[in-house]
């Protein structure tokens, strides 16, 4: 299509050594655009299911079924992080004004997939918590999810655009 | 199943976030009084590198002056402040003045901790005293002149510094205590509150946003206007961002404010979560956009 190709190896984490892995790379614009988009809708999934959980919480808005439906759609999404940050499309390389992935996600990939399987984690725990109807711990579960899940991985690999 | 909206937050934080009691024998321990203050005043975060020793400094903090590199706070003898008696300490934290002398910049925020109380600078003292110790040496600030002239601080000092904690005045004792974590504590204003030229925190657009924040970030104006800040917030918004990080649209905060709820704010009594959401409601409204 119209955009040059977008290859950008992970030149930082070349220099720290073989052991680390890589985030899959990726060769067409045209691509990237695409899976800039995914992961935006992904995170918008995310924020839909966390208002979800909020408002069960807060108001008791909804029922412990959609706790644990919204807890799934993270659980599940989680999964999906890595796959959807091939090397290439970071703020810096994307022309998407919407993007905030910072580049140091591919600089400190291993540490970028272990946030996302902390998340993960933290969003299946909530998820068993609300099938089996423990209100009493629900709130510890959704303070570890936003703060360990989100928040681990927003801290350092995400920058907050307007 | 609960239907009301209207909670309180003090009672909607109880109903929702337990904590453990506290026991308060071993000035270390993590469930000690200064542990308390260690966590409000997000020690850690700043004097903590990235994959670094805990408390041994060298985290860089970039701002519009120049990078700043944190000291180390371990009880390490010679690199840390291990030789520092609770009257050094206090002193470093209530007039921003080293043992040898040396006048602080106020990236160490002491314009906040000037108004921590006696007991909680001696608490954060004791358990200071008993981490680890570590003989990290960091960086030197790396600034841009004039500010790399510490004797400059002179005039910071005459212009923006007022020492000790400030008087209650009559305030409402749950306002007190929430200005006081917003203030002395988790010194909230040293990012949301804009600096002017000369690094002093412009207290006319107090909270009201920062568009040069540590690290490059822009910091959003809190405080209750309408258009502008949080004024459409409701108490319960405010305790999920404060304990979870969640905000009333479902985004979870980044960067530095990931760090301040992890940190700090989701460490804070239920009781101080509602003292701190009271002084957020209280405080005046500015309309800036940042």
């Amino acid at each position: 299509m119209k955009k040059i190709l977008v290859v950008v190896p992970a030149l930082a984490g070349l220099l720290l050594g073989a052991t680390l892995t890589f985030a899959p790379a990726i060769t067409q614009a045209e691509d990237s655009a695409t899976v800039v988009h995914e992961r935006q809708q992904l995170m918008k999934n995310f924020g839909g299911a966390m208002k979800t959980i909020g408002g069960y919480l807060q108001g008791g808005i909804g029922t412990t079924e959609e706790v644990a439906a919204a807890a799934g759609v993270i659980a599940e999404g989680a999964a999906r992080i890595p796959d959807l940050f091939p090397a290439g499309t970071s703020m810096n390389d994307v022309m998407d004004p919407k993007t905030g992935a910072k580049p140091a996600i591919w600089e400190q990939w291993d540490d970028f997939v272990a946030d996302a399987e902390i998340a993960q984690a933290r969003a299946t725990t909530l998820q068993e918590l609300a099938l089996a109807m423990d209100d009493a711990a629900l709130g510890g579960a959704f303070e570890a999810l936003g703060n360990d899940g989100c928040g681990g991985c927003h801290k350092e690999f995400r920058e907050k655009l307007e | 199943m609960r239907s009301s909206s209207r909670f309180a937050a003090a009672a909607l934080a109880a109903a929702l976030f337990a904590l453990p009691s506290a026991a308060q024998e071993d000035a270390g321990a993590e469930d000690s009084p200064g542990a308390y203050v260690f966590h409000a005043a997000g020690c850690h975060g700043c004097h903590t590198a990235k994959d670094g020793v805990a408390l041994a400094g060298g985290r860089a903090l970039e701002t519009p002056f120049g990078t700043f590199f944190s000291p180390n706070i371990t009880p390490d003898v010679e690199h840390g402040i291990g030789a520092w008696s609770l009257e050094d300490f206090r002193r470093a934290l209530r007039e921003g003045i080293g043992p040898d002398g040396t006048t602080y910049y106020p990236s160490f925020p002491y314009d906040n901790f000037t108004r921590m109380s006696d007991a909680d600078i001696a608490a954060l003292y004791g358990y200071l005293m008993a981490q680890p110790a570590s003989g990290n040496v960091p960086p030197k600030h790396d600034l841009s002149f004039p500010f790399s002239m510490r004797s400059l601080l002179v005039v910071w000092r005459a212009l923006y510094f007022e020492e000790g904690p400030r008087p209650d005045a009559g305030l409402d004792p749950q306002l007190a205590r929430g200005r006081y974590l917003a203030d002395a504590l988790t010194h909230c204003g040293a990012c949301h509150t804009p600096r002017t030229m000369l690094g002093g925190s412009d207290d006319d657009l107090y909270l009201a946003g920062n568009a040069q924040g540590p690290e490059g970030e822009k910091v959003p104006n809190i405080t209750p206007d309408k258009a502008t800040g949080i004024g459409d917030w409701s108490e319960g918004d405010l305790l999920f961002l404060l304990k979870a990080g969640m905000m009333p649209d479902g985004d979870v905060v980044s960067g530095s404010m990931a760090e301040v709820v992890r940190e700090s704010t989701r460490h804070y009594t239920n009781e101080d979560i509602a003292a701190l959401i009271a002084w957020m409601g209280a405080i005046p409204a500015i309309e800036n956009k940042p």
